[in-house]
């Protein structure tokens, strides 16, 4: 009969030594919106952006950039499901070549302009009923705008942030769907455990 | 010894690992591809699809990665039947 602190060292080696292979499978990789602009290393592997609006008056942007070849993936904009956020509804606008001229609707809504030559998607985050996401690693709860799948040409890609009713509040933004979530993916989720964990 | 393993085999489950399953390309994403690989041969240019593609990562992913792939793609191929010279296959 093994005593059940042997049995609980023996579980917690097995998963230790399975939780290197296990990680890889579920999470986007960590990274934070702590400026205006911010530029994604490798934007054709899955990320998680967390960000804050302190007045609901900023524009945040990420930068990304696909060298070679356009490149499809899924975007969306979470927001943690607390009380006091349920009209926190940021919007985005992918603004790349290859996707749909901008309307003049479009182009009166999307702060900061778009570029001559760019097409854009704008994704108001008004779906109704809201989406509500059970995000698996972090074992949060979300709203979500919904995941929106854009082909863009090669090229900088730009993805504008901003809250049209103006509420301040946290958000994430995520994208992509192949990983590559390794042990240099844990300092940025403790460094930044708050907008994380929410 | 052997429950022990089953133990910790829920333990990694329940992590969220391993417990992700081959699930079947959707028909959203399989209309997202046809209608993005017509547009690039339109355009001449060519677009990274992979993971939407019947063995993408889409799929190998847990099922609510799965599920999230199927509606991005309904929502995009929504957004590019938009645009005036989309390819038939996008309508």
């Amino acid at each position: 009969m093994r005593s059940p602190s042997v049995s609980l060292a023996l579980v917690s080696a097995v998963v230790s030594l399975a939780l290197p292979f296990a990680l890889p499978l579920h999470g986007h990789g960590p990274g934070v919106i702590d400026r205006d602009v911010v530029e994604v290393d490798d934007p054709t592997l899955s990320w998680v952006f967390p960000g804050h609006f302190d007045t609901g008056d900023e524009v945040f942007t990420l930068l990304l950039d696909f060298p070679d070849e356009g490149f499809a993936f899924p975007i969306e904009v979470l927001v943690p499901h607390q009380v006091g956020l349920e009209e926190h509804r940021p919007a985005i606008a992918i603004i790349a070549a290859g996707l749909p001229p901008p309307t003049e609707a479009q182009r009166a809504a999307v702060p900061g302009g778009i570029p001559d030559g760019l097409g854009v998607i704008v994704d108001d985050n008004s779906v109704d009923p809201r989406p509500v996401l059970f995000e698996g690693f972090m074992r949060r709860v979300y709203w979500t705008s919904g995941p929106l799948a854009v082909a863009v040409d090669r090229g900088v890609t730009e993805v504008r942030i901003w809250s049209p009713a103006g509420t301040a509040g946290k958000f994430a933004i995520g994208f992509g769907v192949e990983e590559d979530f390794g042990a240099d993916s844990f300092p940025p989720i403790l460094e930044h455990w708050n907008d994380f964990a929410y | 010894m052997h429950r022990l393993f089953v133990v910790a085999g829920l333990v990694v489950c329940l992590l969220g690992a391993a417990c992700g399953g081959n699930h079947p390309q959707s028909p959203s994403c399989a209309a997202f591809v046809a209608c993005v690989v017509a547009r690039d041969a339109d355009r001449g240019v060519t677009t990274n699809v992979d993971r939407f593609l019947d063995d993408g990562a889409c799929w190998s992913a847990a099922e609510e990665g799965a599920t999230a792939c199927a509606t991005a793609c309904a929502r995009g191929l929504v957004a590019i039947a938009a645009i005036a010279d989309a390819p038939a296959v996008c309508r």
